[in-house]
């Protein structure tokens, strides 16, 4: 799966790095190169923030690192960027171990959330920093700003204080300074959470297309999972300091690893019981059919637009009766809450003319492909 | 709010009292400048004869031109010595572990608190032993030490104030702690650093306390030769004009102070602080 992500991201980046090149000199930008991590971990006095994270990020590939607050998201972003050091366990860029190597001497570019652009500069020496301090000539220095500020659409401000600018434009100075000193991967932290949402929108997409056209390896580090979704190649969720599932956006809703990851992904049904072969017994006792026989204690996850009603049932389909409790209308969809002898469950209905919303107090059966069910079988 | 709450009448003595603080702290101040451009040698308020003798005596009388002199390199001396190590003060103090720092930053700052004349003294006795009397960089140095605080305040505020994230950014793009400090910090710290240098050299250049006792028999600060002025019994009216200079200096550096803090600056941006950094 993440291999033909990587594939794709690769040959779309031959032809607009082609269209950037500038008139002389040679072609600005270099693809990224892998991330690895090695059992890395960070302890704060007996806590771990971070705890034996192994993660292999591919050259040129988009990785959001997503978890509420308190996952130890934030700490891994730290620990990339080199703001602490890891209690045990390796980092590796490319094939370097940059674990003990300082912040400064790792080139990674750091976009941040409040964007920490310096005040003190205009746009173009906020560009030119980093080249100004690995001591690049002046000439090269201004072709590259000038790539940069016009990677980012921002040329026609180049000569504007930061604080002229509105946050989406300060953003796209703090990209286009990230990307300039061609470093070998990107780190972002939050970047679009400070933005509104339409901005945060069209960022997204410049910022994926941007990562695309330069080969660019992005850690994206978020709380948003709409945003993780929409931009990455694949999704790491932690929390407690723990990996919790590295994988496609796709795989993540419809096979999460666990109930967390399921939780965390838009609305879920959770049965807790155990897997008998062909069957699913539920803690209430209820029979619920299974797609592939399994053993052991387990959580069936069924995404609420899985359910379906009455004589839309099919043939192996469990049978289920349950009470409308609420009917919700939220624009194309029909939110259904139900009672049910198996807890509370929630349905979604798109909603079609011919239907009416069943009234509050209706007796539905309801039940669902028992190939869309999906069973999580815990250790 | 508090119109409705005082009532007019309770309006009317806010008001009042309002005025008498601020001209009880301006007019002593102001009262020696009429003083100063009478043209006779009495303590008039509202001068009969306008003149500008006492002036003319500030900048032409040897003995208060050395001190005017004396007094303005000494002022330089200190304050420009204050300001460099105060500035490396702070922003080590700023990077040292939260006991430690809270420590050193009292220390710094001490000289502010403790009084002129147990320093005063304490360098009389140090110096004496060490025969330093009398010379123009022990006296700048010991006056140093007395406005350090004047710079460490307002330098460790503006750090402290200062996002972190700045530091965090020109590390990640690739700029070393000296550059870091140099290209990053260091003009972030301008507006206070410029202020703490001002009020150093206001505060040296009328020193009279340290002064008095480490200058010995040669050396005259125009606060001594004043102070000298005024206890000679003759009250030289020069002494008015050396006080209107002051006052104007004083006066030509806050405003210098206020507009370079008043200076738009970029507005913080709307960043959501983060439950998780560590």
């Amino acid at each position: 799966m993440t291999t033909a992500f990587i594939e794709q991201s690769a040959s779309g980046a031959a032809a607009p790095r082609a269209a950037a090149r500038p008139a002389s000199g040679k072609p600005i930008g270099t693809a990224g190169v892998g991330v690895r991590f090695e059992s890395l971990a960070k302890r704060y006095n007996d806590l771990y923030a971070v705890d034996g994270v192994n993660l292999d990020v591919a050259p040129g590939e988009f990785l959001s690192i997503l978890g509420p607050s308190g996952s130890g998201k934030t700490t891994v972003l730290m620990l990339i960027a080199g703001f602490v050091s890891p209690s045990s366990g390796r980092l590796l860029l490319g094939d370097q171990d940059i674990s003990r190597i300082p912040p400064h001497k790792r080139d990674i570019g750091v976009v941040f959330q409040n964007y920490a652009l310096f005040p003190h500069l205009d746009v173009r020496r906020n560009v030119a920093f980093p080249l100004e301090v690995r001591k690049v000539a002046k000439d090269e220095i201004a072709r590259r700003v000038a790539w940069a500020l016009e990677r980012v659409h921002m040329s026609q401000y180049a000569d504007r204080r930061v604080s002229q600018l509105s946050g989406g434009q300060q953003q796209r100075v703090a990209l286009a300074r990230a990307i300039v000193f061609e470093p070998r991967a990107l780190l972002m932290d939050e970047p679009l959470a400070a933005l509104d949402r339409n901005l945060r929108v069209d960022m997204q997409h410049e910022i994926r297309s941007l990562q695309r056209s330069l080969g660019q390896t992005v850690i994206y580090v978020t709380h948003d999972q709409e945003e993780a979704l929409n931009l990455s190649d694949r999704v790491a969720v932690m929390d407690h300091g723990r990996l919790q599932q590295v994988d496609t956006p796709k795989n993540l809703y419809l096979r999460p690893a666990n109930p967390f990851v399921a939780g965390f992904f838009g609305e879920a049904n959770l049965f807790r019981g155990n897997a008998e072969a062909a069957a699913f017994v539920t803690e209430s006792g209820a029979r619920l059919p299974l797609a592939r026989s399994a053993r052991g204690k387990a959580v069936l996850c069924v995404r609420p637009e899985m359910i379906v009603f009455g004589d839309k049932q099919k043939e192996g389909f469990p049978s289920l009766e349950g009470t409308v409790v609420e009917t919700r209308f939220q624009g194309s969809i029909l939110r259904i809450s139900l009672r049910t002898p198996l807890g509370p469950i929630m349905a979604v209905r798109h909603i079609n003319t011919t239907d009416d919303a069943p009234p509050e107090g209706t007796r539905l059966t309801f039940g669902w492909d028992p190939e869309l069910g999906h069973l999580m079988v815990q250790e | 709010m508090s119109e409705y709450l005082l009532g007019a009448n309770g309006r009317r003595l806010l008001i009042a009292y309002g005025w008498l603080l601020i001209l009880f702290i301006i007019v002593p101040a102001l009262v020696l400048v009429p003083v100063s451009i009478g043209k006779d040698d009495s303590f008039v308020i509202i001068p009969h004869e306008l003149s500008l003798r006492w002036y003319q005596t500030l900048f032409t009388d040897t003995r208060w031109r050395n001190a005017l002199i004396l007094s303005l390199k000494l002022a330089v001396f200190a304050s420009v010595l204050a300001t460099v190590a105060g500035v490396l003060a702070a922003i080590g103090v700023s990077r040292a572990a939260p006991q430690l720092a809270k420590a050193l930053r009292l220390l710094f700052i001490a000289p502010m608190i403790v009084p002129l004349m147990v320093i005063g003294v304490g360098f009389y006795v140090l110096y004496a032993r060490l025969r330093l009397l009398g010379g123009f960089v022990p006296l700048g140095a010991a006056h140093a030490v007395l406005v350090l605080p004047f710079v460490m305040l307002p330098v460790s505020a503006r750090l402290y104030s200062m996002d972190q994230r700045l530091e965090w950014a020109a590390a990640s793009l690739g700029a070393g702690p000296y550059q870091t400090i140099i290209r990053v910090v260091l003009p972030q710290l301008k507006p206070a650093i410029l202020a703490g240098f001002a009020f150093a050299f206001i505060f040296s250049f009328d020193e009279v306390v340290v002064a008095q006792f480490l200058s010995g028999p040669q050396m005259e600060t125009l606060p001594r030769r004043m102070w000298e002025g005024i206890q000679m019994g003759g009250l030289d009216k020069t002494i008015t004009a050396v006080t209107t200079v002051q006052l104007i200096l004083a006066v030509v550096a806050m405003l210098f102070i206020t507009t370079w803090q008043w200076r738009p600056k970029a507005r913080p941006a709307p960043a959501r602080d983060k439950a998780d950094r560590p």
